[in-house]
């Protein structure tokens, strides 16, 4: 992933980490901007290569050049690491040699079925051919993958790439799904930015927390707490942070993470969690308008 | 054996300094500021004296290591076995 401010090394089509989701393409050399829309210094998501087609002149014949020396190494050598066959993967890929392109790269999986690398060129080159709901797949795979190794910068582009690949999906709303309060510590366990915060309240797609610093808009965060007893992991996106002055001050940031993609398990377990606290709020009101005589 | 080898790498559309940290005999481990990504093809030449320098290809493995980039060797020069060879003798010695 590419920050704002650095240099672009391979043409493509990238899109910021911020709320914004801003997309634009770069060609090798040129600067990332900061974000046009939230004028602030972003990550940039590598999303697909230029659609303008394989490479041409000069460099398809030294890309085809390496594609013979990489060939004639894997004939002579017996090696297990499938480095070598990835590079030819996406050696091809820069031809527009598709077909053995995706052979090798699925050779790679193969060999290493939990590799990331592999699964993310794979996603974004059958994106990139229009095969998406192969390309979908494939990129849930490697999200369930990067969820699973706590890899919070592939698990962000992998989300955006299946993002991309269902352009017509209705984006989850946090504002429909019914709330309830939630009194616990939050931790961010997450090695970008670890930190301490107090749970406001909680629905399915989201958690509202208090917060002693301003959180960056658009951050991945991978978030532990208890919830109705369980300990639970779960990746969120910021996507609000606001100032709460008559918050505490030890806490004065009120923060809006919506989740990404959460396992149906934990899912569930939040559900729960808010029928039965709204069970509760209803008998306590009952109680209160029909006391007991 | 760690080692601390100036020289250049060259990948997708640009070049730029490196140093070569670590050698054996189908990889080397090389730190750059450039931003690598797995699979890439890089050209890397070392200079070991005024008049001797290493050329290699190799491609970026799946895995970084704590070291740095480790590379894969597709090509390696005579000169690089020589130097390997030279490390070896040195590493012998010493224990």
């Amino acid at each position: 992933m590419q920050r704002s401010g650095g240099a672009c090394t391979l043409n493509g089509l990238y899109r910021t980490s911020c709320a914004c989701a801003e997309t634009l393409e770069f060609i090798t050399g040129s600067r990332f901007p900061i974000c046009i829309s939230c004028n602030r210094s972003v990550a940039w998501v590598y999303l697909q290569p230029l659609l303008s087609g394989p490479v041409a002149g000069p460099e398809a014949v030294s890309v085809e050049a390496q594609v013979c020396k990489l060939r004639d190494f894997l004939r002579r050598e017996t090696s297990s690491d499938p480095t070598i066959l990835f590079a030819l993967g996406k050696s091809l890929l820069r031809l527009g040699r598709v077909g053995p392109a995706l052979e090798a790269i699925y050779g790679v999986l193969d060999q290493a079925p939990g590799n990331l690398s592999a699964h993310l060129e794979l996603g974004r080159a059958l994106l990139g051919f229009r095969q998406s709901p192969e390309a979908i797949k494939v990129l849930e795979r490697g999200a369930e993958i990067a969820r699973r190794t706590d890899d919070l910068e592939a698990l962000q582009e992998f989300l955006a790439l299946i993002d991309q690949a269902q352009p017509g999906r209705e984006p989850r709303s946090g504002r429909s799904a019914q709330r309830a309060p939630l009194d616990v510590i939050v931790t961010r366990s997450d090695a970008i930015h670890p930190g301490v915060y107090a749970a406001v309240n909680i629905s399915e797609t989201g958690i509202c927390i208090r917060s002693g610093r301003c959180e960056a808009e658009g951050g991945f965060v991978a978030l532990d707490f208890r919830l109705a007893g369980e300990e639970t992991r779960i990746y969120a996106k910021v996507i609000w942070c606001r100032n709460d002055l008559g918050g505490p001050r030890e806490r004065p940031f009120m923060v809006g993470l919506q989740f990404l993609s959460p396992a149906s398990s934990i899912v569930e377990r939040i559900r729960a969690y808010v029928r039965h606290r709204h069970a509760d709020e209803e008998d306590a009101s009952c109680r209160s308008r029909f006391p007991a005589e | 054996m760690p080692i601390s080898l100036p020289g250049r790498i060259s990948g997708l559309g640009w070049s730029g300094p490196c140093t070569l940290v670590h050698v054996r005999s189908t990889t080397v481990v090389i730190q750059t500021e450039g931003d690598l990504s797995p699979g890439e093809v890089v050209e890397m030449e070392f200079f070991v004296s005024r008049k001797r320098t290493i050329s290699l290809m190799g491609a970026v493995r799946l895995e970084r290591s704590g070291l740095g980039w480790t590379i894969a060797l597709i090509e390696q020069c005579d000169e690089y076995r020589e130097f390997r060879e030279s490390l070896t003798l040195i590493e012998k010695d010493a224990t």
